[in-house]
């Protein structure tokens, strides 16, 4: 990975690494100039994507998302509430993001990473407004007892799109997740164990037949980053942090746009660059696509 | 256990349907039989087979997944890095450790908070290891988080 020495610049006199660290702007814009990255992507490619599910075994639905080197661990545990009384036959869903320590350089165990409520709280706005969770499937008694959804995300490793690839191993985790057989024992819910399905015991179960949850619009999303007229899709964290317009899409399988997030920075985006981003988000959306549906389909030949 | 605020309601408590105390142990100890096995078959002696990877992180200096059996842990190293500007000069380097678990560690969910004791153990483990004159005024930083606790 050698720049070309053919500059009078000081670039010509010290070593690659030492220029990258040094004028980092300067080392991706004269990439930029040839449409290319440093890690010899295209400007519109993403990285290597990939997705294993239950990769928790104590959890109810789990998954682990690779995108590039930046991992994420999506588990979902299930647990029982009382509905509350304005919807009491509706369960609940609660997400949760962490990047413990071990993520990145950045983040220390006194001081809790910047990024780590932001995508937290663009995580649970997106799965709810996509409309993914039916969240009335999450009733066990009408009334009196529903199931509350746990789903934590822990990034094991940061490396850039933190969002998409958090959205990802969360749709994968909902995907695998096996809801338990539970049945009323005396007012309370208690898990069936497995050898007891035969016996025809006097516990009811409540929920013999639904055992995974029916998944509506499944929202994907790309990150892109803005500079100057360039467009940059799934950017690593050394671009992240070197050029800060970031561009978030997030599409529903069928297409239809479920959010759009550009919190601010230095580029003010013309019309034409939101729609060449929503353009490669709809690209994007056809590959994981194909990967979602590849892992799932993986599991179930086990 | 501490509830999870939801967006629109107030904390609600809720509960594992899995019961811990209605579950049976079979005894350990079952007659005078010498040559008894285990609950998962290992004599005495035998340990779980062991896994190890290095390399799991890629944005720390060092990092490595180890599992035995059922316990699955992810360490990563930052380092030697710069002590806090809050810390006194030392003309030894220091050693910094944090083990923490995730919330789906425990069968039953937990608040995945960090544990002091098993940090201090690893920071006694680990002081005679690293000879810490070779990195003055700097701190190495190890962090383990706990993937699946199966002892």
């Amino acid at each position: 990975m050698g720049l070309p020495n053919a500059s009078e610049d000081l670039s010509s006199e010290m070593e690659v690494d030492a220029f990258r660290r040094l004028f980092p702007l300067r080392y991706f814009e004269r990439h930029l100039a040839e449409s290319i990255r440093p890690d010899a992507r295209s400007l519109s490619r993403a990285r290597n994507t990939t997705i294993s599910m239950g990769a928790v075994a104590s959890a109810d639905g789990s998954a682990l998302a690779k995108i590039g080197s930046t991992t994420m661990l999506a588990a979902i545990k299930m647990e029982v509430m009382t509905p509350s009384l304005e919807s009491p036959d509706e369960g609940c869903v609660s997400i949760d993001f962490h990047m413990p320590p071990i993520c990145s350089p950045l983040v220390r165990p006194g001081r809790p990473a910047e990024a780590a409520p932001v995508v937290a709280k663009q995580l649970s706005d997106t799965i709810s407004s996509s409309g993914m969770i039916n969240l009335k499937e999450l009733s066990l008694v009408g009334g009196k007892a529903a199931w509350m959804v746990y789903l934590d995300i822990y990034c094991l490793d940061a490396d850039g799109a933190l969002f998409d690839a958090a959205l990802l191993s969360a749709v994968a985790a909902f995907s695998n997740l096996q809801i338990p057989t539970v049945s009323l024992d005396d007012g309370k819910i208690v898990m069936l164990p497995e050898e007891q399905k035969e016996e025809n015991s006097e516990k009811e179960p409540v929920n013999k037949e639904k055992r995974k949850l029916t998944l509506g619009g499944i929202p994907f999303s790309l990150t892109c980053i803005l500079h100057k007229n360039y467009i940059l899709a799934d950017p690593t964290s050394e671009e992240e942090s070197i050029m800060e317009t970031l561009v978030t899409v997030v599409l529903d399988s069928s297409n239809q746009l479920v959010s759009l997030y550009k919190p601010g920075g230095a580029v003010l985006a013309y019309t034409s660059a939101v729609q060449d981003c929503i353009a490669l988000t709809r690209q994007r959306v056809k590959e994981l696509h194909q990967i979602l549906e590849e892992a799932i389909s993986g599991m179930e030949i086990d | 256990m501490a509830a999870k605020p939801s967006t629109t309601t107030t904390a609600k408590a809720t509960y594992s349907p899995i019961d811990p105390t209605r579950k049976t142990r079979p005894p350990i100890f079952s007659g005078s039989d010498v040559d008894w096995l285990r609950p998962d078959s290992r004599g005495f002696h035998q340990c779980r087979p062991a896994f190890f990877r290095t390399g799991a992180v890629n944005s720390a200096s060092g990092s490595a997944y180890a599992e035995f059996g059922n316990t699955k842990v992810i360490v990563s190293v930052f380092g030697p890095r710069e002590s806090k500007k809050a810390m006194m000069y030392s003309n030894i380097g220091r050693l910094n450790c944090n083990v923490s678990y995730t919330t789906f560690a425990t069968p039953v969910r937990g608040q995945g908070s960090d544990h002091k004791d098993f940090s201090s153990m690893l920071h006694k483990a680990l002081e005679g290891a690293i000879i810490l004159e070779t990195f003055p005024k700097t701190t190495v930083d190890v962090f383990a988080l706990v993937l699946e606790s199966g002892g």
